[in-house]
C-alpha cells in the first residue's frame, strides 16, 4: 500500500462497506425531518421542510436543486451553523444540536471556495486548520504527505495561497479532511467554477475518500458530476426532498430528465 | 484558552506583513521620541552643569578673596563688591543656584519640563527678579510640544492596538475563513479571545520593552530603587492603558459588525477620547480659569520696577515699612537710612512688597488651573494616563510646584540669613559663609506618587474592566460571535 493509499483509507472506520450499497452501510450522516423556518415580513419563510436523508459510509449523496432549494441550509444544519426549527441532524450517531464540538471532530467541510489565509503558504494553512481541528501540532512531513494525497503539487506547498487556483484551494480542503481523518464530508458546490480537468480530478479524489469509507453529502448543480461521483442523488425544491435515487439505476439522460421534470413549476 | 491556541494565533499574526510594517513604523517613532527626550535631558543636564560651574568658579573666587582679606593681604575691593558685606554677599557674590534636576524618567516624558524654569538664583533681591532672568524658550517650539515617548504611547499606541484588532472577527467572516474555522471542533469564542489576547500581549509587550529600552538608553538612574519604582509605575500605566484599548476593541468586535463599521467606530472612540475631550478640557480650563501669559507678568513687574525707580526715593518710608514687618530689627543700631546696606535691604523689601501681589495672583491662578486640569483627567483615559505618565516620569507640573515651593522657602531663609547680619553690622568671614542655608531640592518620595498615580490608573482600569465584562457577556449570549 502506498502512502497516499494509506492516508486515503485511514478515513475508513472499522466497518468496511461496499459503495454499491448492497451491504447496509454504517450511517454517517442522517437528517431526521429537518425543518428550518425564518421569520419574514409576511410571516415565515420555510427553507427546509421535513427533510430526511441518510448517508452511509462509502456513500456519496448529491443534493441537486435550483438556487434556494435548501441544499446549503441542509449542510449548515449538519455543521451546526444553523439551528433547525424542528427535527435533528446526526453525525456518526451523534446529535449535532447536543454535541456540536464532538460532531465537528468527524466532519470535514469544503465550501464552494475554500478560503484560506492569504499570507500563509499551503502547508502553513493546513498546519493552522489541522491544529485547530486536532488540538495538537502535526509534523510538516505528515502535512506534506496529506497535501500529496490530495494531489497538490509539491512545489505549491510553500507558496502563499494568494497565488492558488480554486482547485488548489479545494485540494488543501481535502488535505484537511484527510488530516482530520473525517468520516463525513460536507461539500457545498465544490466543483462550481472548476475547469473540467480540475473538476474531474476533484471527483476522483472524492471517490477515493468514499472508497476509504467516508460518507459524503455534496450540494451541486453539476448533473454530470453527480452521476459520475455520486452513489445517490436527492432532488430538492422549495426546501423539500422530492426524490431520491441510486445513480447506478440512472443513466445521464435519465438523471437530466428527472431533474428537469422536478424543476418544472 | 490553551497555549497551543495562543501559539497558533501568534504564528498567524506574525505572518501579517502589513501589521509587521505598522509595528516597525511604531518602533521607529518610539525610537525617535526617545532620542528627542534624551536630547532635551542632555541639554538640561548640560545647562545645570554650566550653572553649577559658574557657581563653583564664583564661590572659589569668593573664597580666595576672603582668605586674602582675612590674612590682611592688600586686595582692591570696592564697597559695592566687598564680599565681607552681608548685603553684597547675599545679593551677588555668594548667591546660589537652585536647580530642578531632570525628572528621573524625563527621557520618556518631557511633560512640563520644557515649559517651566528649572534653575533659579537664590539671592536677597526680589523673588520676581529671578523669574525675569529665566530663559525664554522658542514659543513656537513650546506650542507644538516635543514628540516624546509619552506622546507616542498616548496617541499612537492606541492606533496600533486598533489596527491590530478592529477586524479580528469581521475579517474572518469577510475573507471567508470563518466557515472553515467554525467547522472545526473548537469554540469560536475562544479562538476570537485567543486572537485578541495574542495581539494584546504582543503590542503591550512591545510598548513595555520600548519603555524599558528608553529608560536604559535615556540615562535614567536605574540603580536607584526609587527610579525603578517609577519605571514599574510607568509600565503598569502602559499595561492598563493598553488593556483599556483592547477592551474597547473587544467590545466593538462583539457587536458583530463589518470591518469598515468597526474601523469607523473605533477611530471615532479614539478621536473622542484622545483628541476631542483633551482639547475640550484644555479649552474649558483656559476659559474658566484664565491665566495671563508669563510675559504679561514680567511686563507688569518691569512697569512696577520702572515706576519705583522714577519716583523720588523715600528711604525713610521704605525702612519704616520694613521695620514694621520685621519688628525684631527695630532695636538694631544699624536701623538707619544712612547705612547703604540697610537702605538696600529696605528697598529690596519695598520692591518685593510691590511685586509680590502680582506674582501671587499669577501663581494662584496658575495653580487653580492646574488643579482643575487634574480633576478633569477623569473624563478621558488618555488624560488620566497622561497625568500618571508625567507623575511617574517626574515631569509633571506637580513636581515643578514642589520645586517652586522649595525655592520660595529657600529664598526667605536666604534673605533672613543675610538681613540678620546686615542689621547686626556683621562683617562676614569664611566661617559665616560656610553656614549659609544652601538651597536644595529634595525629590518627592515614590510613596507619595501612589495616590495620584493610583487614582489615574483606576480611572483607566475601571472602564477597561467594565467594557471587558460587557464584551464577555455579549459574546456569551451570541451563538456564533463570528456570524
Amino acid at each position: 500500500m502506498t502512502t497516499t493509499q494509506s492516508i486515503m483509507t485511514a478515513t475508513s472506520p472499522s466497518e468496511t462497506v461496499s459503495r454499491s450499497g448492497t451491504v447496509a452501510p454504517f450511517t454517517v450522516l442522517e437528517a431526521r425531518t429537518l425543518t428550518k423556518q425564518y421569520p419574514s415580513a409576511n410571516g415565515t419563510v420555510t427553507a427546509l421542510s421535513n427533510v430526511s436523508l441518510t448517508v452511509g459510509a462509502g456513500d456519496v449523496l448529491c443534493l441537486l436543486g435550483a438556487n434556494g432549494a435548501g441544499k446549503t441550509t441542509a449542510i449548515n444544519c449538519f455543521l451546526g451553523f444553523i439551528t433547525p426549527s424542528s427535527g435533528s441532524a446526526w453525525v456518526n450517531g451523534v446529535d449535532v444540536a447536543l454535541e456540536p464540538i464532538e460532531t465537528k471532530r468527524r466532519l470535514a467541510y469544503i465550501p464552494e471556495t475554500v478560503m484560506l489565509y492569504k499570507n500563509l503558504s499551503g502547508v502553513e494553512n493546513l498546519a493552522y486548520f489541522a491544529e485547530l481541528a486536532l488540538g495538537r501540532r502535526i509534523a510538516k512531513e505528515e502535512l506534506r504527505a496529506y497535501l500529496r494525497a490530495a494531489n497538490l503539487p509539491a512545489e505549491a506547498d510553500d507558496r502563499y495561497v494568494s497565488g492558488y487556483s480554486k482547485g488548489m484551494r479545494q485540494k488543501v480542503g481535502i488535505a484537511l479532511a484527510l488530516a482530520k481523518k473525517a468520516t463525513a464530508l460536507l461539500l457545498d458546490e465544490p466543483t462550481s467554477g472548476l475547469d473540467p480537468k480540475a473538476s474531474n480530478e476533484f471527483s476522483l479524489l472524492l471517490n477515493e475518500l468514499a472508497s476509504g469509507g467516508a460518507g459524503v453529502l455534496m450540494a451541486t448543480h453539476d448533473l454530470f458530476r453527480a452521476k459520475e461521483s455520486g452513489t445517490h442523488v436527492a432532488i430538492m425544491k422549495h426546501g423539500q426532498v422530492l426524490a431520491q435515487h441510486r445513480t447506478a439505476d440512472l443513466s445521464h439522460a435519465d438523471l437530466e430528465q428527472l431533474y428537469l421534470e422536478h424543476m418544472r413549476d | 484558552m490553551s497555549t497551543s491556541m495562543l501559539r497558533r494565533e501568534w504564528r498567524l499574526l506574525r505572518a501579517d506583513k502589513l501589521l509587521g510594517a505598522l509595528t516597525l513604523l511604531f518602533c521607529a517613532l518610539a525610537l525617535y521620541a526617545t532620542f528627542n527626550g534624551r536630547s532635551l535631558r542632555t541639554q538640561q543636564k548640560a545647562t545645570i552643569t554650566s550653572v553649577r560651574g559658574e557657581e563653583s568658579l564664583r564661590l572659589d573666587s569668593l573664597n580666595r578673596v576672603m582668605t586674602q582679606l582675612e590674612r590682611g593681604d592688600s586686595v582692591q575691593v570696592s564697597p559695592g563688591s566687598d564680599p565681607r558685606s552681608p548685603a553684597v554677599a547675599g545679593r551677588s557674590v555668594a548667591a546660589r543656584w537652585m536647580v530642578l534636576p531632570p525628572g528621573p524618567l524625563s527621557t520618556l516624558a518631557v511633560g512640563q519640563s520644557d515649559l517651566y524654569p528649572y534653575f533659579v538664583k537664590v539671592t536677597t533681591t526680589s523673588r520676581l527678579s529671578a523669574i525675569m532672568n529665566e530663559e525664554i524658550d522658542n514659543p513656537v517650539a513650546l506650542l507644538a510640544g516635543r514628540l516624546d515617548l509619552a506622546f507616542v504611547l498616548l496617541v499612537l499606541f492606541p492606533l496600533l492596538v486598533l489596527a491590530l484588532t478592529y477586524n479580528v472577527t469581521s475579517r474572518e467572516r469577510e475573507q471567508g475563513t470563518l466557515s472553515l474555522i467554525a467547522s472545526q471542533p473548537a469554540d469560536v469564542r475562544r479562538i476570537m479571545l485567543a486572537k485578541i489576547v495574542v495581539r494584546a500581549g504582543a503590542v503591550v509587550a512591545l510598548a513595555l520593552v520600548i519603555s524599558v529600552f528608553a529608560a536604559v538608553a535615556g540615562d535614567a538612574p536605574l540603580a536607584s530603587p526609587a527610579v525603578l519604582a517609577r519605571l514599574a509605575w510607568w509600565c503598569t500605566i502602559v499595561l492598563v492603558y493598553g488593556a483599556f484599548w483592547f477592551a474597547v476593541a473587544l467590545a466593538v468586535n462583539a457587536l458583530g459588525k463589518s470591518s469598515a463599521t468597526n474601523a469607523v467606530a473605533l477611530l471615532g472612540v479614539w478621536f473622542a477620547l484622545v483628541i476631542v475631550i483633551p482639547a475640550l478640557v484644555s479649552n474649558a480650563v483656559m476659559l474658566i480659569y484664565p491665566v495671563p501669559p508669563r510675559l504679561a507678568l514680567i511686563t507688569a513687574a518691569r512697569a512696577v520696577q520702572d515706576s519705583m525707580t522714577a519716583a523720588t526715593p523715600r528711604r525713610g518710608d521704605a525702612l519704616a515699612d520694613f521695620l514694621a514687618e520685621h519688628p525684631r530689627y527695630r532695636g538694631s543700631s544699624k536701623a538707619d537710612t544712612t547705612d547703604p546696606q540697610v537702605a538696600g535691604v529696605a528697598n529690596a523689601n519695598a520692591q518685593e512688597q510691590q511685586l509680590r501681589p502680582l506674582y501671587d495672583a499669577f501663581d494662584a491662578k496658575l495653580r487653580t488651573r492646574q488643579d482643575a486640569a487634574e480633576r478633569f483627567r477623569f473624563l478621558s483615559p488618555a488624560l488620566a494616563t497622561q497625568s500618571a505618565l508625567l507623575d511617574a516620569a517626574g515631569t509633571s507640573s506637580r513636581r515643578w510646584r514642589r520645586f517652586e515651593d522649595t525655592w520660595i522657602t529657600a529664598h526667605d531663609a536666604w534673605r533672613t540669613f543675610f538681613n540678620d547680619r546686615v542689621f547686626a553690622g556683621t562683617t562676614l568671614t569664611r566661617a559665616d559663609l560656610s553656614t549659609v542655608p544652601v538651597p536644595q531640592f529634595v525629590e518627592e518620595s515614590t510613596s507619595s506618587l501612589s495616590l495620584p498615580v493610583g487614582l489615574s490608573v483606576l480611572a483607566v482600569l475601571v472602564p477597561a474592566l467594565l467594557l471587558g465584562l460587557w464584551s464577555a457577556a455579549a459574546l456569551r449570549s451570541a451563538r456564533n460571535p463570528f456570524s
